[in-house]
């Protein structure tokens, strides 16, 4: 994966006043890969999309989209779109409309019969081939969010932002978008960047989740390693481990140094058992650790 | 709950609407009726709507009306949106006191406003006539249109506005494209708020207004003290039913774009 990254964040800060909402994050995303960011409310998670979408500007440290620093440049000069949570659909506009906004802008200049092909092949792909004439307020949550996906779909964008755009569909509906959206995701193969809370949607579409806490990441790695080891007691907590023991560290083995596979570790829990584990963390003789079994 | 109580909040609705309207009732039906004195029906006629239309005085006073309504009007309603949109956009300092700033003249008593703005331009050497009238009327209707436009701008999703740049919009291109299409029923109930707002405005008018230059609700003042002729009830009817169609057609645009 040693290409040019699609999206790339470096030691990126940004403050709402005394709260720091982003915290020094580093980031690099592949082209054509599904990667989510997975936290509790007020991680940061929705805060990092705005950055790398340019709806905020970073106090300090540098966004890259395809390896162009991008800090400076609004929204409407980047690549990147977004799927906003609420759909933001423009109320007085038809799904028609709504669909070929981009399009139409001067900036694009595309002619009127390019646009009606390309708004008919966006309705295809999101399965909303008869309801190009309707307003907004006449679909269904889940038609809205499909029209908000064709809506950035069609300006073909390098990376899509979206900001937990099945949050306010049912359960059983959810399930069904996750399958539809990963299909389109490898049907248009975009790099997508997700938002989310959930980590049942974040496990199930992803190649990689970076899990956030407190406007940093926790862990970042593909759903199985996050799910299977899982390196701190959040991010156990967070993907719903419930047998979680505190214990301390009563011998080490580094391991070879350079080499992949790490060594052991023997923890003394602080109900008297003693367990082995591989020492992947480097931990030394006497730390303070808890882990899941 | 019995029974009675429903009946009893009806008697009541019924009893107020007696009160508030029993008085506009009695001048439209004696505009209807060639009584010239006393209170007695003798048939219908339009006479008095005749007398209305044939009167040079009225003519007169209504084209300076609507000379003074129709630009302050559309005045106020253009510096009301552009303000609104400065008050909701920008985070200037003091932007909150001076959206409360804006709510003084709606409950200042127009006679103060009167005298002030009567030794205002007087100490300006304006000359009063329909141009410092006009320019009372704006500045009294400013307050209205502002507030009536930042009520429906706070009802629009900022998420919009972001949604278009981030389509490719730039700041301009969003706000005509977006921004305004959204605020136009706000700035159309504004406006239809406005006219009667400014076209049945007495007090204020009658401190700022010089020699000649009578707006109508001046004038209907005037007639009235030389003896109440039906010719006021008629003139009376048209000028409560005309803008009354106005503010009900804006409140029924303000809520049908609610829903």
């Amino acid at each position: 994966m040693k290409q040019v990254a699609s999206v790339e964040l470096a030691h990126v800060v940004k403050r709402y006043g005394d709260v720091i909402a982003v915290n020094d994050l580093s980031l690099v995303i592949g082209e054509g890969e599904f990667f989510s960011l997975l936290g509790p409310s007020g991680c940061g998670k929705t805060t990092t999309l705005r950055l790398i979408g340019g709806l905020e500007t970073p106090d300090s440290g540098e966004v890259y989209i395809s390896g162009e620093v991008v800090n400076d440049r609004p929204p409407y000069e980047r690549s990147s779109n977004i799927v906003f949570q609420n759909y933001a659909l423009f109320p007085h506009l038809t799904v028609n409309d709504n669909i070929a906004f981009g399009l139409r802008l001067k900036s694009r200049r595309t002619p009127e019969p390019e646009v009606k092909k390309l708004v008919a092949q966006a309705l295809e792909l999101v399965h909303l081939e008869d309801f190009g004439a309707r307003r907004p307020i006449q679909l269904s949550g889940g038609q809205q969010q499909r029209v908000a996906l064709a809506r950035a779909l069609i300006l073909r964008p390098k990376v899509l932002l979206l900001d937990e755009p099945l949050g306010a569909l049912d359960r059983k509906l959810r399930k069904a978008m996750q399958k539809e959206l990963r299909r389109i995701q490898q049907e248009v193969n975009i790099t997508f960047v997700y938002v989310t809370h959930d980590q049942e949607e974040a496990m199930s579409m992803s190649d990689r989740v970076a899990v956030m806490r407190n406007g940093d990441f926790e862990q970042i790695g593909s759903p199985q390693e996050i799910f299977q080891s899982p390196q701190t007691r959040f991010t156990a907590d967070f993907m719903g481990a419930c047998n979680i023991y505190s214990g301390r560290v009563i011998a080490a083995d580094a391991g070879e140094v350079g080499c992949a596979s790490a060594g052991t570790v023997q923890i003394e829990t602080e109900t008297g058992f003693t367990v082995m584990s591989r020492n992947n963390l480097e931990l030394s003789s006497g730390a303070a650790t808890s882990f899941s079994i | 709950m019995n029974q009675t109580s429903p009946r009893l909040l009806f008697i009541g609705c019924v009893f107020l609407f007696v009160f508030m309207y029993a008085p506009l009732l009695v001048v439209i039906v004696f505009s209807l009726t060639p009584t010239e004195y006393g209170v007695s029906w003798e048939g219908f006629t339009l006479k008095w709507y005749q007398a209305v239309f044939d009167n040079k005085n009225i003519q007169a006073a209504l084209k300076v009306s609507l000379m003074v309504t129709i630009p302050s009007v559309l005045i106020a309603t253009a510096i009301g949106t552009i303000t609104a949109f400065t008050l909701y956009r920008s985070k200037f300092i003091g932007r909150a006191l001076f959206q409360g700033v804006l709510y003084i003249p709606l409950i200042m008593p127009d006679l103060v406003i009167g005298i002030s703005l009567l030794l205002f331009y007087t100490s300006l050497n304006l000359e009063l006539g329909i141009l410092t009238i006009l320019m009372a009327h704006v500045s009294f209707t400013i307050p209205l249109t502002t507030l009536v436009i930042i009520a429906r701008m706070q009802r629009i999703d900022r998420n919009l506005e972001d949604a278009a740049m981030d389509l490719g919009a730039d700041e301009w291109t969003t706000m005509r494209k977006v921004t305004l299409p959204l605020l136009k029923p706000g700035i159309l109930a504004a406006a239809l708020l406005a006219f009667p707002w400014s076209f049945n405005d007495f007090v204020i008018t009658f401190f700022v207004s010089g020699v000649g230059s009578s707006t109508l609700p001046i004038r209907v003042y005037s007639m009235i003290r030389l003896g109440v002729s039906p010719i006021i009830n008629a003139l009376g009817t048209l000028i409560v039913v005309l803008p009354l169609i106005l503010v009900v057609l804006g409140l029924l645009l303000e809520r049908r774009r609610m829903g």
